[in-house]
Parts: C-alpha cells; structure tokens; sequence
C-alpha cells in the first residue's frame, strides 16, 4: 500500500476499467493501462524525488504536474518503469513557461510537443533511434510520446474540441519521442551541441511532418541533396517561413548524415549551407495580418526562419544515404533542453 | 475479476476568477485601453471604437496596444494597459490566441481594471473556461470574412455594447 499522495483513489471493477477511464476523460482514445498504487509506486522508484513534489504547472489549466501524478499517467500510457526520467524531465518541460504550451495544446493549427533524447539514459530506458525510430514499434520511445500527450490532456486540460482547438488534430499528436542515433551520427550529440553532454531530453513544438526523398547522395556532390533539404523548409505553408522565425528539426538518416560530413559538412555548416539556398525571392509573398514574412532589407529574399542556428538538426532513422524527415515549426514554442537527474 | 484501486491522473484547475471584477459607475472622465493582437478585423473595428467611446460615452483617452497573438503579452505591456481605467481586450479568434487573450485579460482584471473581453463566437466558451467570469463580448464567428461595409455595421454598433459591459451609459 503506497503512502499518500496528491491523486485522487477510484476503486473500479478491473474489466471495467478501459471503459471507465474512457468515460472519464482519462485517454486519448486508445485503451490504456489500469493505474493501481502497485504500478505507479514501481514507477517511482526509478527517481529519487518525493511523491507529492510539484514539478511544475502545465497550462492551459495550470494543472500540478506531481510526481506522482506524472507516474500515474506514465502507467496509463503503458511506460515501463525505466522509462520514468525521461517523462519527469518531459514534464518539468510542459511546464517551463517559455514552452508556452496552453498555446500548443489550444492552438487552431495542429501543434505538439516532440521530444528528442540523448546520452546514456537511450539505452536505459530502451529508447530506439535507428530505424522507424518515429514510428511504431518500439515501446519505450511510444510510450513516452504517449505519457506527454496524456500529461498534456489530464494535467493541462487539452481536451479535444474544449481547448485542443486543432481544425484537423495531427497523428502526432499521440506522442513523438524518439532518441538521436548518437552511434551512427558523425557528429556530437544534439544535447551535447546544446550544452548538455550527458542524458538529456530536448522538446520543441511542431505542427508537420515530411518525409524528404533525397537522390542518393555522393560525397563531394550534395548541391542537389541541399536544395532539396532547403526548399522542403522553405516551402510557404510552413509557420516558420510565414513568421520568419520558430525552429524547424530536420532529421538526417545516419547514412545521409555520414555523406554530408564526408562533403565537409558539419552541423553548422551544413545549418548555414541549407539557410543560403532556402532563401527566396520575396516578389509574390504578400504579407497579411497574421503572416509576416522575414526578409533580407527591404524587399529582399524571404527567410526561411531567422537564422542558420534555428535549424534543429538530429541524427536518428535507419542507415539509407537518402532519406531524411522535417519537422516543421510552431513557432511560439522554443527549443529547450534539460538533463536527466 | 474483482475491484482494483486506480488512481486519477487528473489534476484540478488552478484556480481563476475568484475576485470580483471591477467595474465602472460610468465611463464620462475615465481612460480605456483596446487591445488587439494582429486580426484584421479587431484592427479595422478598433479606430471607429475608440472614437464613438470618446465622442459618444465621454472617455478622455483611449489608447489602442498590440500584443503577441500567440503567447501572453509581456507583463510590462500588461502593465501600461493597466493604466487605463478600463481595457477590452482581443481577439479571442483561434485556439491559441483565446488563450493568450484569456490570460491577458484574468491578468488585467486581477490587477484592478474594468475588463471586457472581445472573443468570436467559437472561443467565447473557451475563454470563458480559462478566464473565470468575465464580461464578454460575442462577435460573429465569421468576423475575419467581414467586408469593409459589414465592419462599419459592426462599428456603429459596438462602442454601446462596450459602454454598457464596461458599466458606462451612453450619453
């Protein structure tokens, strides 16, 4: 029997329970796990912090994102205990203000956090970032994708249709978690790049995903693999282009990443090659009240986003030279990293 | 199978609106801030508004801000538009700018000032949810669609809606 804590006890009858806690509100539409004291307690000792501690407010509702209550919704989203850092640091990041996430959760657009992990806590946990790395599969990355969404609509209140005002939800929405292929990367680690050399998990905010087909690269020849890469972020419908701002993650395949650094990119290189060419000629892009669009001057090339250093650039996937993923961006959402305790 | 003890993943509302909200014995003499936050057609309604309010209801001034649409405004721009003795704030048009506007406005409204919030018909219930009980205004859902004509319609009629929300009488 577990100590007391900051969540509410509902006895129910264990074959009732999926439809209970649909009725309740409780899931995002799929069934979820029984959260008994026994699982969450399990859950709990993998951190070593108090049950009732206050990690922080997740809005718009501004509910208390305990600890406790992040494991129950970690067992509802069927995380194994292992897993439990890694939603604890994804909750203290709901919960940063500057995430601004009762924007996220209500926005008309369709907006979600998605969570990148680096260091040793990958192998731990059981997270996966080779290939399917975003998709299904693999448990611990769909698990952790789904305690967020479930964090986001029992703890903030993202309700669908009351404040998740999305006009066409987004799949992602379940969850998109997934760890960088650090091994098969030829570069540092994101976190590392970002300041955090060990286990750390780092959100942003999107609201697309699109897979780019890239022409079979060679080393020394990646103009086209680059224009490509470019005018995929720079394609207008894109938040971050219509604002000249936000922070788009482009998703490499190791193989992909491993050509481009033998052509003499490295991350930074590379972030500025693709801002060069996803410039664009500014004739034709109007601006309208709620879309501003980023130039160079005055009448000069439209922006991608602002700067060469907005691009979020991630190794994960399987070992192809040709493929790599867009994340577009929110927006109104940065890019924060934390380490795992 | 028998009865099994689960635990709610659900945490409470924090709590809003459990102050009384100001409001005005009449607008003659006061000062009114409008805030907008980039739709075209708050943008549009917000000059005719300000003048009916100063010719028609007796406000000495009225000053127009511009906030974030999609993020709360910053704290030291809250602060200046409190210095107004009555603030209607929009536009609650979309799902996060209901929200930013429904922050803005608990905010203005807990630091002491008249409050009236402008919200489509769509986010009038959200904003309502997130901001306690508050004065709103209910615009057309399809507002933004509004040619230049149907805007002045809307106009004309507005600044009365307003006055009688923020407590004021037509003169």
């Amino acid at each position: 029997m577990s100590a007391a804590g900051s969540c509410t006890r509902v006895d129910v009858t264990e074959e009732d329970f999926a439809e209970f806690a649909w009725r309740e509100g409780w899931t995002d539409g799929l069934p979820v796990v029984a959260p008994t004291p026994a699982r969450v307690d399990r859950l709990l000792a993998e951190v070593d912090l108090d049950r009732a501690h206050v990690v922080g407010v997740i809005g718009p509702r501004g509910g208390e994102a305990t600890v406790e209550r992040i494991a129950v919704n970690a067992v509802l989203a069927g995380c194994p205990p292992e897993t439990f850092p890694v939603v604890v640091a994804a909750a203290g990041l709901l919960a940063a203000p500057a995430m601004n996430i009762a924007a996220v959760q209500a926005t008309t657009s369709a907006a979600t956090p998605a969570i990148i992990v680096n260091g040793p806590i990958r192998a731990r946990a059981g997270l996966h970032g080779g290939r399917g790395a975003l998709g299904p599969g693999y448990r611990a990355n769909a698990t952790i994708g789904r305690a967020v969404r479930l964090m986001l609509l029992n703890i903030g209140g993202g309700v669908p249709d009351e404040i998740d005002r999305s006009s066409h939800g987004l799949p992602s929405k379940f969850g998109v978690c997934f760890a960088e292929n650090e091994e098969e990367s030829p570069w540092p680690g994101l976190a590392a790049v970002r300041g955090h050399p060990g286990s750390a998990v780092t959100m942003t905010s999107i609201i697309s995903l699109t897979n780019v087909r890239l022409p079979d690269p060679r080393p020394g020849a990646v103009d086209d693999e680059i224009a490509i890469i470019a005018d995929a972020l720079a394609t207008r419908g894109h938040k971050h282009v219509q604002s000249g701002a936000g922070n788009p993650v482009l998703v490499l395949s190791p193989g992909t990443a491993a050509i481009l650094d033998r052509s003499g990119f490295d991350r930074d290189r590379l972030a500025e090659a693709v801002f060069e060419v996803a410039r664009r000629d500014g004739s034709g892009y109007t601006d309208q009240p709620l879309t501003r669009y980023r130039r160079e001057g005055r009448g000069g090339r439209v922006l991608p986003y602002g700067s060469p250093d907005d691009l979020v650039v991630v190794v994960a996937g399987g070992p192809e030279p040709n493929q790599a993923l867009i994340l577009s961006s929110f927006v109104d959402s940065p890019v924060l990293t934390v380490p795992i305790a | 199978m028998g009865a099994i003890t689960v635990l709610s993943p659900v945490a409470a509302a924090a709590a809003v609106g459990v102050g009384d909200v100001a409001r005005l014995d009449g607008l003659t003499g006061r000062s009114v801030a409008i805030v907008g936050n980039g739709w075209r057609s708050w943008a549009a309604l917000r000059e005719p508004i300000r003048a009916a309010l100063v010719d028609e209801h007796g406000v000495t001034g009225v000053e127009l801000f511009d906030v974030p649409l999609g993020e709360p405004a910053p704290e030291e721009v809250l602060r200046d538009v409190a210095k107004a003795d009555a603030a209607v704030v929009g536009l609650a048009n979309c799902g996060s700018c209901a929200v930013a506007t429904a922050r803005n406005a608990r905010w203005l409204a807990d630091n002491g000032v008249a409050v009236l919030v402008a919200a489509t018909q769509r986010y009038a219930g959200m904003v309502a949810s997130l901001a306690g009980e508050l004065p709103l205004v209910n615009l057309p859902a399809d507002l933004e669609q509004f040619d230049d004509g149907r805007l002045a319609t809307l106009a004309a009629e507005l600044p009365r809606q307003i006055a009688t929300h923020l407590g004021g009488r037509a003169r």
